[in-house]
């Protein structure tokens, strides 16, 4: 019983992490957090392994990153999950109008298409490079380069204006 | 400052999400659930693909010794040794024994009969993954 003890001790600890960083890749709070549980589960099963680990939040960060990523190969057809997307997306959307500005900026985030939320995720939250995320998603090194800057030209558009 | 410089330094400065409250609770039930689970069940799931990976390798391997060995001769020793188990090792062996010098003996079109066993039994296999495959793809695009 000590061990689920000290289990619980590492999920509060990165749980937040963990969290963020599925909900972030999925753009949906529900698939988060089935996510985030699979992930801790993962990790209890290798509990004995990663307690000599010193790179605990490494290895979660990563199984939290892979398994966001299957998730939305397998539940959206992969057509429609990194196609050339012309049109832009629906940027006229109604925005909350939250008073913090992160909350903002967060929103924003979960706004972007798919094939632009994902690569800027792993880009600017994962510190991958464009290399590593082009392997990553199965995609082309130029693909990348385009959906991160369209990405970025979004949520400027989105929130820029507010921006002092 | 400009426009990308700004956007960098509130992206990296934007901290983790908050979780909903239930999720701490809801990961530490299923971890409980496991953790009441008998010791072989969680040597199983924990260790599966080395089990499976072993079994896999254990019964090539037995497939294999089977066709270079004299399962008689083999097994003659075992009886050797434990007179009482010698009917079970020797209608066993038996078997085996007619089963290698069926395989060995046997033809299909001018094929040994082992060649078209094992074409069949990959066949099969790899019918069943398209299949399974296929079904998952076809509930994955519908839901």
């Amino acid at each position: 019983m000590a061990q689920v003890q000290e289990f619980e001790t590492l999920v509060r600890n990165y749980q937040n992490m963990v969290f963020s960083v599925a909900a972030r890749i999925v753009g949906s709070v529900a698939d988060a957090e089935d996510i985030t549980q699979e992930v801790f589960i993962k990790a209890y099963d290798r509990f004995a392994d990663l307690q000599q680990s010193q790179s605990i939040g490494g290895w979660l960060k990563t199984v939290a990153t892979n398994l966001s990523i299957n998730h939305l190969n397998r539940y959206r057809a992969r057509w429609r999950f990194f196609s050339e997307q012309e049109n832009e997306p629906e940027l006229a959307a109604p925005v909350e109008k939250p008073d913090d500005r992160r909350e903002l900026l967060e929103l924003a985030i979960h706004k972007l298409p798919d094939a632009q939320r994902v690569p800027l995720v792993l880009f600017h939250f994962q510190d991958l490079s464009y290399d590593e995320i082009a392997a990553k998603l199965g995609i082309s090194l130029a693909k990348v380069k385009t959906d991160i800057h369209r990405g970025r030209e979004t949520l400027r558009k989105l929130i820029g204006n507010r921006h002092e | 400052m400009n426009d990308h410089d700004w956007l960098d330094e509130e992206l990296r400065n934007l901290p983790d999400l908050t979780p909903p409250t239930n999720l701490l609770p809801d990961i530490m039930k299923r971890v409980e659930e496991r953790a009441s689970q008998p010791i072989w069940t969680r040597f199983w799931r924990e260790h599966w693909t080395l089990i499976r990976n072993s079994s896999l390798g254990l019964s090539m391997a037995l497939l294999i010794l089977l066709f270079w060995l004299s399962p008689v001769r083999l097994l003659s020793s075992v009886v050797a040794l434990s007179p009482a188990l010698s009917p079970i090792f020797r209608v066993t062996a038996e078997i085996l024994d007619i089963a290698v010098t069926i395989l060995n003996s046997g033809r299909v079109f001018e094929t040994p009969l082992w060649l078209v066993v094992l074409a069949v039994t990959a066949a099969s296999y790899g019918t069943c993954i398209v299949a399974a495959s296929t079904v998952q793809r076809l509930a994955a695009t519908k839901s």
